[in-house]
């Protein structure tokens, strides 16, 4: 498993260093006019060369690019572009911007997952019916659609029917979000990334002295009680509801999209797995129906799931950049675009990158998380293949 | 009960006829996929919905020269003067109202589903021509043509495919139809690939492609004839599921305002947005329509590739099967559809003809399932006529023949009439068998040889590999009864598989053909034999000289016994034979018994 996990890890490590390459020239030669031609208007020609020089964008591409190469191994993405003076470091504006995406993204992803294998497992199980019926219809309806019309529909619903408060801009374009509500995000990460961690432990605790495995409900009550907790302790607790005012709607308009496909995958394969063999048999020993769902017929299903989900993780993210880009809400997605309309090179190519890291590791994660379920993957990986 | 197999052959089929058995076949295959497609009530209704589409984008040039007034009509600078003030709502002039700028709803609606078919229908073909024939090289070649492939999936991954198009869009201002273009290529060499890439790798350890490959066909061959046919539905799948991402990447564009000349649903949402800004009403007329056929647009694709997936899955073609046997419990018997439905209740005869010699799956399948419904025949008399020695009707027949003898010996051990019903069987088909080049010797009881010595297009390494899987056939047959494998299949002293022929030398124009055989078979048949030699405890396989020879690189994976003059089947006059055998599954090497020794 370790090995596989450091082979992957090599992987991911070359191809990123491909795609970054692939990206620098691609951005540079497939977008037409730079950085300083959107600005032709406003300068002189003295000007614009002189901003030329500054920008080193007069040099030959293959020395910007390793120039850019060599600041990027020592972990310097370089600097924004900016006509006045001096931009702001990559690095610094991807921190201000990240921890938003990372929380909705994640957050969203994983309840999405939740809530999507937990109704396909119980629609599939239960057969047609009205239930049924109706949760693939909802689900239909909202994987086909069209993201920005969603977005206006939970606003319509959500602030001006219900009249709840949320802070909502129009469309100003992209500002830098301030520092203090960034380091508050990036620490509720870490707050959530702990709580995760001794949720794993209380179960591990719990089923190596009580031998009985943690309830699921249990689990999460674990999470969410020690994720408060790490608020408290870390003192944020009083920003808590601004944050929340701002990211409960992105959130939610997230899970929208995306659990449908899951549920509906969820449901395909499930369906399938009801008409096997050790259903029967297990059905005929007399277990519990819940048990025989959850332990039996569902485990087997997520297989299928999670490897679409590795997927769909790129399609995923982009349903999430366009939720960030018509809700205004000053994550990586927003700021992708906007440095891309500028052709703001160092920061577009240092925010593509953290996507592909994004990905990457999703997709690790995912990897993982398939060879726990599944032996035969974990056999495999360990080397022992069975021969025909 | 009688029940008889007829099993005849006509090799001497003319085009005109292998038309018309295309063309039967062709119908009733799309028949049973309709069967299974139709089960579906989303499917049948997405490709309504398509349909639906498809109409509009014909009558609606049609509608604009004759019903619809291009002054007060036109998708972008009409404007209807009578009405006031716009945005209106419906009415019987406009079906969906006008919008802000006094346009017609439904005209905008319909003007913009041409451009968006167009783009669907590029993306989707798109992205299934480059991942098919992705998925086809790389489990074709393997090696580093895969490996570079898996790469560029790997890393397409890591580039969410609707991101960079509307980056894309954001600063080209591309067409529809390139948008299609690089959006499926996109997604084609990334998703798709990688699900058509591990579904081709499977097909690639089917015995027809080991098949098609002995009897000579090349990469291309096997990739175009075989890889490809059996990859197109799973990739019709796949390229209906990207629509929905295209179509949304699209709308996306259009929303951001990036390609306001094109008509697009999503530019309508966006208009309308826009103009809620500034005059604080919300257009529901315009917003919902375009919501509404955006979605459906989408959805009909998706609808579709479910129903597909239906198709393709063979669990469900399984579980539609209509024929079920009564009494026996939810037993389904996989038949062929070319047995008509009444033969099928009283099952006395079956005849099957085969239709020609390329339709190795069929035949193949025809084998199994003869084998699945054999304890239900008593004697079976197979009767082949004009029957070429070809590759492709000698395998599936050959192991059809031996497991119908095979069971019949085993079922009348228990009666006593052991000789007479295999020898009266061997006795009518033993000289045909030897037309096929093959030979079926019963030795005792409970042991007989079955020998593969092909005509002179076969090189010796086939016919060898050709004998061990027909033993080991036999094997799995024994294997289902746990008590007949440990009773039977250790001691029985099976001695299966005198390959020999010889190692011809084509001619100059197929001297890549020996090639290919000379380096890609011998490790396989070597593994084969190992594998199949380990299961017995008495007995070995005898190869002759040139399988002998050819052995001899890979000799520390076999035990060789002694070697003796035979009377080779196909050959005149005697010919050195070698015992050998491989490994059993402990690992031990084999005794090889010292009975059989030039008995042959």
């Amino acid at each position: 498993m370790t090995r596989f996990l450091l082979r992957r890890f090599a992987m991911g490590l070359v191809l990123l260093f491909v795609y970054v390459s692939g990206l620098f020239f691609f951005v540079q030669i497939a977008l037409p006019g730079d950085y300083v031609s959107h600005f032709a208007l406003f300068l002189s020609n003295a000007e614009t060369e002189a901003l030329r020089d500054q920008l080193g964008l007069n040099l030959p591409i293959w020395q910007r690019y390793l120039n850019w190469l060599f600041n990027l191994l020592r972990g310097d993405l370089g600097i924004a572009y900016s006509i006045r003076g001096e931009g702001q470091a990559v690095t610094e504006i991807i921190k201000n911007t990240l921890p938003v995406t990372l929380l909705i993204f994640g957050l969203g992803t994983v309840i999405a997952f939740l809530i999507g294998q937990w109704l396909g497992k119980i629609t599939a199980w239960r057969g047609p019916g009205f239930l049924s019926g109706s949760v693939t219809f909802i689900s239909i309806a909202l994987y086909t659609s069209f993201p920005p019309w969603l977005v206006f529909l939970v606003i319509y619903l959500v602030v001006w029917r219900l009249d709840i408060p949320i802070s909502l801009q129009g469309r100003p374009g992209f500002n830098v979000p301030d520092m203090s509500r960034a380091q508050i995000l990036w620490q509720i990460l870490a707050g959530l990334l702990i709580s995760i961690f001794i949720a794993l432990i209380v179960a591990w605790a719990s089923s190596r002295f009580r031998k009985k495995p943690l309830p699921a409900l249990m689990f999460f009550l674990v999470l969410l009680v020690s994720w408060i907790a790490s608020w408290y302790i870390l003192g944020i607790q009083n920003s808590i509801p601004e944050i929340l005012r701002q990211l409960t709607l992105p959130t939610i308009t997230f899970i929208l999209l995306s659990f449908g496909e899951v549920v509906l995958i969820m449901r395909t394969s499930m369906v399938d797995k009801i008409d096997e063999d050790y259903i029967q048999t297990a059905k005929a020993k007399g277990l519990p129906d819940n048990k025989v769902r959850d332990k039996h017929a569902a485990r087997n299903a997520l297989l299928p799931v999670t490897s679409r989900l590795i997927i769909s993780i790129p399609f995923l993210l982009s349903g999430m950049v366009m939720i960030e880009e018509t809700m205004n809400v000053q994550g990586i997605g927003t700021a992708l675009f906007f440095a891309v309309g500028m052709q703001n090179i160092p920061l577009a190519l240092g925010i593509s990158i953290v996507i592909g890291i994004i990905c990457l590791a999703a997709r690790l994660l995912l990897e993982v998380m398939q060879a726990a379920l599944d032996p035969r993957i974990r056999s495999g990986l360990n080397g022992r293949v069975r021969t025909p | 009960v009688n029940t008889i197999v007829y099993v005849t052959s006509n090799n001497t089929i003319d085009q005109k006829e292998r038309i018309k058995i295309w063309f039967i076949t062709t119908i009733h295959h799309s028949r049973e996929a309709w069967s299974i497609y139709s089960r579906n009530k989303l499917a049948v209704f997405g490709l309504a919905l398509l349909f639906i589409y498809v109409l509009i984008t014909l009558i609606y040039p049609a509608l604009l020269k004759t019903k619809w007034p291009k002054r007060v009509y036109d998708p972008v600078v009409g404007h209807d003067m009578m009405i006031f003030p716009h945005p209106s709502p419906p009415s019987t002039a406009h079906l969906l109202g006008t919008d802000t700028l006094g346009r017609d709803v439904l005209s905008r609606l319909m003007a913009a589903t041409l451009p968006s078919l167009r783009m669907a229908l590029t993306a989707a073909l798109t992205s299934a021509i480059v991942g098919t024939l992705i998925a086809a090289i790389s489990a074709n070649y393997r090696g580093l043509v895969d490996n570079a492939f898996s790469g560029l999936a790997d890393l397409s991954l890591m580039v969410p495919a609707p991101i960079v198009m509307v980056i894309i869009g954001f600063v080209l201002d591309i067409s529809d139809f390139h948008f299609g273009l690089i959006y499926g290529l996109l997604v084609g060499v990334g998703a798709v690939a990688i699900v058509l890439r591990s579904h081709a790798i499977t097909i690639m350890t089917k015995s027809f492609i080991d098949a098609a490959r002995m009897s000579g066909g090349g990469g291309m061959y096997i990739a175009t004839r075989h890889l490809i046919p059996h990859l197109l539905p799973l990739a019709a799948v796949n390229m209906l599921l990207t629509v929905t991402g295209a179509i949304f990447a699209n709308g996306f564009i259009a929303f951001l305002g990036l390609s306001r000349a094109q008509l697009n649903w999503g530019s309508m949402i966006y208009d309308s947005f826009t103009y809620q800004q500034i005059n604080g009403t919300i257009t529901w007329n315009v917003l919902v329509p375009s919501a509404l056929f955006i979605s459906l647009f989408a959805a009909s694709f998706y609808f579709i590739a479910l129903g597909l997936h239906d198709v393709v899955d063979p669990r469900q073609a399984e579980r539609s099967s209509p024929i079920r046997v009564k009494g026996e419990k939810k037993q389904i018997l996989k038949i062929p559809w070319r047995f008509s439905k009444p033969e099928l209740k009283a099952p006395d005869i079956y005849e099957y003809k085969f239709p020609a010699e390329k339709h190795t799956t069929k035949e193949f399948q025809l084998a199994t399932d003869l084998t699945n419904i054999s304890p239900r025949i008593d004697t079976a008399t197979v009767v082949f006529e004009g029957i070429q020695s070809s590759f492709y009707e000698c395998f599936p027949i050959s192991v059809m023949l031996i497991k119908l003898i095979h069971d019949n010996s085993l079922t009348a051990t228990s009666t006593g009439m052991v000789s007479e019903s295999i020898e009266s069987i061997m006795d009518r088909i033993d000289t045909r068998i030897l037309n096929l080049g093959g030979w079926v010797k019963i030795l005792d009881h409970k042991s007989l040889i079955a020998s593969y010595g092909l005509t002179a297009h076969t090189p010796a390494q086939a016919s060898s590999l050709q004998a061990a899987r027909v033993g080991l056939e036999l094997k799995d047959l024994l294997n289902d009864d746990p008590q007949r494998r440990n009773d039977e299949l250790i001691n029985a002293k099976i001695c299966v598989g005198i390959a020999c022929g010889e190692i011809n030398l084509l001619p100059k124009e197929n001297s890549d053909l020996i090639n290919t055989l000379l380096s890609s078979e011998p490790g396989l048949v070597a593994k084969t034999l190992s594998y199949f030699s380990g299961f017995m405890k008495n007995g070995g396989v005898l190869i002759c000289e040139n399988t002998f020879r050819h052995l001899y690189a890979v000799q520390h994976h076999f035990v060789f016994g002694r070697k003796g003059m035979a009377q080779l089947p196909v050959e005149k006059g005697e010919g050195m034979v070698y015992e050998i055998s491989g490994y059993n599954l402990q690992g031990k090497k084999n005794e090889l018994s010292k009975q059989h020794q030039g008995r042959c």
